[in-house]
């Protein structure tokens, strides 16, 4: 009797003693990277919601987003058909373009490792809170997507550098973005050729940091250069863009360079991304 | 009691998928409110501390499945936060703008703070300086804002709240 007014009296701190125990542990396992992971089936569970949520959204704002982009339709028209006539000259010289470059790749055999087997995703939803990175494709394990593979995009028309898989469900996984703080990619100045670790940096607005650069390289550094994946020791391929060279930061007691990278990627439009699968023609 | 736990839950993690996927599309600077803290705070202080650890509890679980965050991190910052805001229960009369504000603005600051404890002690990195970033001090601001809006639309929902005919409300 006298117990079951002590728990009664003491309820809610049984509770909540229970509940913070229970966040505890499994931050404890999860932030050791042990092998057995609920998130995967919860999210694979919440997956189904955020579909359907992602599709109604979509459709709602696309609905919006047509009355407005009619009103501008006609005026869009008339620009248009001024630039179909630069267009058709540009095409005849587009052949001749093309057939310069698929030689000068060839000469350079970079032709082939250039293209990567692949799998292509939308992004369904984003990090639902605030301390995160992290965005949710729509495709799992079921499409052959596993933990770590890396995941590009094409805009501009460079295959620029997104990240990789952190977390994969049945029909989703949770990609970890390159600028997210616990990011690492092995980086190499494409021009110079020198190496150094990419990693990300929220704080400095978007800017990826270039670190361990030969302090002796300053003077080969411009801003600008680009920056791609070495593919030393990593789970990225070689020659992946991961961007440009932002500024350069060299203190005088500092044995090494740290640059600050802008990402070729626009994460803020991204939409679409690919899954790489095999990284070797 | 049981009724506020299970539909609050409910609603959190709805509030959690739509966080995830439309909120995007009314994003100020990278940000947006946190809906599910709102909720938390609503809950919380409608029904106690019970229904407040409990909803938390599971909400942030929630999030934790849907994001890169370890399992764990959301739940234990949330359940204090719910502990917490229970204990206003019936101390306080909720104007319909003023404390709204207040009590977003202060759990959105509380949040941050346990967060980064949370990550100090289980060396979860990037949370530092997603703390002291224009983003969230953004979404500090939106937030609190969208209170008073969030907390007219949840009194309107019957099932969040106790049921006097029960005598549940203190």
């Amino acid at each position: 009797m006298r117990i079951r007014e002590t728990l009664q009296r003491y309820r809610n701190g049984i509770v909540l003693a229970v509940l913070v125990i229970a966040s505890i542990v499994s931050l404890g396992v999860n932030t050791d990277s042990f092998r057995l992971r609920p998130q995967q089936i919860g999210q694979s569970t919440i997956a189904l919601f955020q579909q359907a949520t992602s599709a109604v959204g979509g459709f709602v704002a696309g609905t919006f987003t047509s009355i407005r982009e009619l009103a501008d339709l006609r005026e869009q028209y008339d620009a248009l058909l001024e630039r179909v006539q630069e267009y058709e000259t540009l095409t005849q010289n587009f052949d001749a373009v093309q057939e310069e470059n698929a030689r000068l790749r060839e000469a350079l055999a970079f032709g082939q490792s250039s293209e990567y087997g692949s799998i292509p995703a939308e992004i369904i939803a984003k990090e639902p809170g605030s301390f995160f990175e992290g965005f949710t494709i729509n495709k799992g394990s079921v499409s052959g997507v596993v933990r770590n593979l890396p995941v590009i995009a094409g805009q501009d028309g460079v295959a620029g550098l997104v990240g990789r898989v952190a977390e994969v469900g049945l029909t989703t996984s949770v990609v970890m973005p390159v600028f997210d703080a616990d990011s690492f990619v092995a980086g190499r100045l494409a021009r110079s050729r020198h190496e150094g670790l990419v990693s990300g940096d929220t704080v400095s607005s978007g800017l990826l940091t270039m670190l361990y650069v030969d302090k002796a390289a300053r003077e080969d550094i411009s801003v600008g250069d680009i920056v791609i994946s070495s593919g030393m020791r990593s789970i990225f391929p070689e020659g992946i863009q991961i961007g440009s060279v932002d500024s350069i930061q060299g203190r005088p007691y500092e044995t090494s360079l740290t640059i600050l990278v802008q990402p070729s990627v626009d994460f803020s439009v991204l939409e679409y991304v690919f899954v790489v699968t095999e990284s070797e023609p | 009691m049981i009724g506020p736990i299970v539909y609050g839950t409910l609603v959190l993690a709805g509030l959690a998928v739509l966080q995830s996927t439309v909120l995007q599309f009314i994003e100020i600077g990278g940000a947006a409110p946190d809906l599910v803290l709102v909720a938390l705070v609503f809950l919380a202080n409608k029904n106690g501390s019970m229904v407040g650890q409990v909803s938390g509890f599971v909400g942030g679980i929630i999030l934790d499945v849907i994001g890169l965050a370890p399992l764990g991190f959301y739940a234990l910052v949330y359940v204090l936060i719910g502990a917490l805001f229970g204990i206003s229960r019936g101390k306080m009369f909720v104007d319909p703008i003023f404390l709204p504000v207040l009590l977003i603005l202060i759990a959105t600051l509380l949040k941050a703070l346990l967060a980064l404890l949370v990550a100090g002690m289980f060396g979860v990195a990037g949370v530092r300086e997603a703390v002291f970033s224009a983003p969230y001090a953004i979404e500090l601001v939106y937030s609190g804002l969208v209170g008073p809006i969030a907390f007219a639309a949840f009194g309107t929902l019957r099932f969040l709240q106790p049921d006097r005919r029960k005598g549940e409300f203190v």
